[in-house]
C-alpha cells in the first residue's frame, strides 16, 4: 500500500475566495454574522446574550486535554463561501464540487441516502432531499434555513436540549454558530435511507460552529449520518458543533458520526438527546482525526422504558489527546442504557470519561458500560474515568473496563506468517474492532481501517 | 536447505540446548524426538526468532545466515513453523488473514472451515493443527518445521496430514518434533534427531524405531 497516497486522500486544500471573512471573536462580528445571514432579531440577541455567558465561564478544566493553548481570538469565525445553498448539484461552484466530488459526495447520495446537506466553511453549499421523503412531510434542510422558514420549530427547539449555559464552549457555540443540519420527521414516518450531512473545513484558522437539530416525532423512525473532514495546515482550527436530538414517544433515532479532521482541529462537541416513552437513541461515533477531542454525547432518559446505546470508537494517534464517551441520566422507570467504547492509542492519549446518573423513581433501570482500551507502543496512554451515581436501589449498574496491549505471542505467531511487525500490529488492531466495525457505514469502516494501518505504519 | 551449525539455545540465562547440529535438504523427513521438556519446542521457537530465546552458532537458510533477522524475514526466506499451539487472536479474520499471508488462491475447502472465524479462536485442538498444515501448503516453504503437528489429531487425520507431508516433501525439507508413534504409520523419516539432556544424537528411521519399542532408557 502507498502510504503517501492515502495521505493525500484526505489532505487537499481548495482554492476558494470567501465572500465574507470575519476574524477574531467580539461583540460586532457576532452581529455581522446574524445580519450577513438577515436572521430575525431575536436570533441576533440570542447570539449576543449567549457571548456574554461564554466569557463568564470558565475553561473546562477536568479534561485531560490542555486546552489553554486555545487563542479564541485567533479563529476566523464565519467565512462564507461564493454561493448560496444550491438546489442541483450542477450548482454547486466548481470549486467546492471539486472538494465534495473527492470526498464521495454526490456519488454517495445516488447509491444510499435519503438526502443531503453538505456544508463548506461556515454555509451550507448543496442541499437534496428525496421527494418521496418531502412529500411525506420530512424536512432536511441547513438549519439556517430552517431559521428563515420554520422559525416556530426553531424557537421551540434551538439549544433548549443543550443550553446555552451548559459550559463554556455551548454559549461560544450559541453565539458564532453557523450552518448544520435541521431534520424533522413526522409522526409514525419511517425515513429507510440515511440523511448525511458532510462537513467541510478549509481554511487555516478556522471556526466552525454547526447546529444540528432533529426532531423525530411520535413513531417515527431516522438515520443520520455525519462526516467531517479538513485538510492538514499547521495552526489549530476550532469545531466546535452542537448536536440537539429530540426521540418523541416510540420514535427511535440513529445518529452516526464519523470525525477525521486533520491534527490541528480542536473538535469539541455537545451532543445530546431527550429521549421520552418507549423511545431508543443510539449514538454510534468513530473518532479518528483531530489533535484534541472532547465527545461525550447524553442521552436523558425522560419517559418510561427509554432507551439508549452509545458506542465510540476513538483512535489517538501521535501528538493527539482524545477524550471520548457517554453521559446517561436515568429519570423514569424501566429505562435502559448501553455503552461501548473501544479505544486504540498509537503513540497518543485516549481516555474515556462517562457519566451514567441513575436518579430516584427510576425504578428497574438499568445500564451496563464496557471500555476497552489497546495501547500499542511505549509512548501511548489510556485512561477510564467512569462516574457512576446511583439514587434508585431498585436499578442495575455495571461497568466492565480493560486496558490491554498486543501480546507478544499474537504478534509472533503473524510474524512467522511472514507479516512484519507493523503489519501484524494493525492486523491484531482490526481484531481488536472488528466486533463494533459492522456497526460503521461500510465507506467509513473502510476508511477506519485504512487510517489504522497509516497510523501504525507511520509509528 | 537448513543447516544448524553448533547451536545452543538459552533463555534467561539458562542453557537449554548446546551443540546442535544438522542439516535438512529439500525432499528429507526428519524427526525430532526426545523427553518431556527436552527442548524440542525450544528449539523450534529459537530458529523462527522467538525474542525471548538466544540463539548461538548458526542457522543457514539457502546458504544465508538467518539467525539474526526478524521473525517476518525468515519466514519470507521460507521458513515455516507449524505451533505446536496455535495462537488464537481474536477479531482477526481467518480469511483475511490467509488472503494477506497466501500467494495462492485459498482452497473453497479450507474456505468453508474458516468461513467468518477468527483466527484459531474457538477451533478445537486438532483442527487448529490440520490448520497450521493448511497454512503450510498455502506458503509452500523451503523448510518446515511442525512442532507436534499430530497431537490432538485422530488416526483418520493424522493419515491426510501424513499425505499431506509426503506430497509437501518434493518442494520441502521437514524437521517434524514428535512423541507419538502414530505418526511413524504412515511417514517414513529419513533422519531421527533424539534430544536428551540438551544433547542431541542423530540416526535414521531405525532409530525412530527403536525409541517407538523402547523408550527413551539408554540414551542418557
Amino acid at each position: 500500500m502507498k502510504i503517501q497516497e492515502l495521505q493525500n486522500e484526505y489532505d487537499f486544500k481548495t482554492k476558494s475566495k470567501p465572500v465574507l471573512k470575519l476574524k477574531g471573536l467580539n461583540k460586532e462580528n457576532i452581529e455581522k454574522i446574524s445580519k450577513a445571514k438577515n436572521e430575525p432579531d431575536w436570533m441576533k440577541r440570542l447570539r449576543l446574550q449567549a457571548f456574554k455567558i461564554f466569557k463568564s465561564k470558565p475553561l473546562p478544566k477536568w479534561s485531560v486535554a490542555n486546552l489553554k493553548e486555545l487563542n479564541f481570538n485567533s479563529f476566523d469565525y464565519y467565512l462564507k463561501p461564493e454561493d448560496q445553498p444550491s438546489i442541483t448539484w450542477s450548482e454547486v461552484p466548481k470549486e467546492i464540487k471539486k472538494t465534495f466530488e473527492k470526498l464521495g459526495i454526490p456519488q454517495a447520495e445516488r447509491n444510499v441516502l435519503g438526502g443531503v446537506v453538505a456544508q463548506y466553511e461556515s454555509e451550507s453549499v448543496y442541499n437534496n432531499l428525496r421527494k418521496e421523503l418531502s412529500e411525506k412531510g420530512v424536512i432536511f434542510v441547513d438549519t439556517d434555513t430552517a431559521v428563515q422558514k420554520y422559525p416556530e420549530l426553531i424557537k421551540k427547539y434551538f439549544m433548549k436540549c443543550v443550553p446555552i449555559n451548559d459550559s463554556k464552549f455551548s454559549a461560544l457555540h450559541a453565539s458564532v454558530w453557523s450552518g448544520g443540519a435541521f431534520i424533522y420527521v413526522p409522526e409514525n414516518t419511517s425515513v429507510k435511507l440515511p440523511l448525511q450531512s458532510y462537513f467541510r473545513m478549509n481554511t487555516e484558522r478556522e471556526g466552525q460552529f454547526e447546529h444540528t437539530i432533529i426532531i423525530a416525532d411520535k413513531g417515527s423512525k431516522v438515520h443520520f449520518i455525519e462526516g467531517c473532514s479538513a485538510p492538514k495546515y499547521t495552526t489549530a482550527s476550532l469545531h466546535s458543533a452542537v448536536v440537539e436530538i429530540y426521540v418523541k414517544e416510540n420514535a427511535s433515532v440513529r445518529y452516526t458520526t464519523v470525525q477525521n479532521w486533520s491534527k490541528n482541529v480542536y473538535n469539541l462537541n455537545t451532543k445530546r438527546a431527550i429521549v421520552e416513552k418507549n423511545g431508543f437513541m443510539e449514538w454510534v461515533g468513530g473518532s479518528i482525526g483531530s489533535k484534541v477531542s472532547m465527545l461525550y454525547p447524553a442521552s436523558v432518559l425522560v419517559g418510561e422504558n427509554a432507551k439508549a446505546s452509545h458506542l465510540t470508537i476513538t483512535l489517538a494517534s501521535k501528538n493527539t489527546v482524545k477524550e471520548g464517551g457517554a453521559k446517561v441520566i436515568h429519570n423514569a422507570p424501566n429505562t435502559s442504557s448501553k455503552i461501548i467504547s473501544k479505544s486504540i492509542s498509537v503513540g497518543g492519549e485516549a481516555a474515556y470519561r462517562g457519566i451514567v446518573r441513575i436518579n430516584k423513581g427510576a425504578k428497574n433501570a438499568f445500564s451496563s458500560v464496557r471500555c476497552d482500551s489497546l495501547v500499542i507502543g511505549n509512548n501511548s496512554k489510556a485512561e477510564t474515568f467512569p462516574h457512576i451515581e446511583v439514587f434508585e436501589k431498585d436499578s442495575t449498574v455495571s461497568h466492565e473496563a480493560k486496558i490491554g496491549k498486543i501480546r507478544d505471542d499474537e504478534l509472533f505467531y503473524l510474524q512467522t506468517r511472514g507479516l512484519n511487525e507493523k503489519e501484524a500490529t494493525s492486523l491484531a488492531v482490526l481484531g481488536f474492532l472488528d466486533s463494533v466495525m459492522k456497526e460503521i457505514p461500510l465507506e467509513y469502516a473502510l476508511e477506519l481501517n485504512k487510517l489504522v494501518e497509516l497510523e501504525i505504519q507511520g509509528m | 536447505m537448513l543447516e544448524l551449525k553448533n547451536v545452543s539455545v538459552s533463555i534467561k540465562n539458562k542453557v537449554l540446548l548446546e551443540n546442535i547440529s544438522m542439516k535438512i535438504k529439500k525432499g528429507e523427513i526428519h524427526f525430532l524426538m526426545g523427553p518431556n521438556g527436552s527442548g524440542k519446542s525450544s528449539l523450534a521457537m529459537a530458529i523462527a526468532g522467538k525474542k525471548e530465546y538466544l540463539l548461538k552458532g548458526e542457522v543457514i537458510l539457502e546458504n544465508e545466515k538467518i539467525n539474526n533477522l526478524p521473525p517476518d524475514e525468515r519466514a519470507r526466506k521460507g521458513l515455516f513453523i507449524g505451533f505446536q499451539n496455535p495462537v488464537e487472536i481474536p477479531g482477526v479474520n481467518y480469511e483475511t488473514f490467509l488472503n494477506k499471508i497466501s500467494k495462492k488462491p485459498v482452497e473453497k475447502t479450507i474456505l468453508k472451515i474458516i468461513k467468518n472465524r477468527s483466527l484459531n479462536e474457538g477451533f478445537s485442538g486438532g483442527e487448529k493443527k490440520k490448520l497450521e498444515i493448511a497454512q503450510m501448503t498455502l506458503l509452500n516453504p523451503k523448510i518446515a518445521i511442525l512442532d507436534e503437528p499430530d497431537s490432538g489429531l485422530d488416526v483418520d487425520s493424522i493419515k491426510k496430514i501424513s499425505t499431506i507431508i509426503s506430497k509437501q516433501s518434493k518442494n520441502t525439507g521437514f524437521l517434524i518434533i514428535t512423541h507419538y508413534d502414530k505418526l511413524l504409520k504412515f511417514l517414513k523419516p529419513d533422519f531421527t534427531h533424539v534430544i536428551i539432556n540438551g544433547k542431541i544424537k542423530t540416526g535414521g528411521y531405525e532409530l525412530a524405531k527403536k525409541i517407538q519399542e523402547k523408550g527413551f532408557k539408554g540414551f542418557d
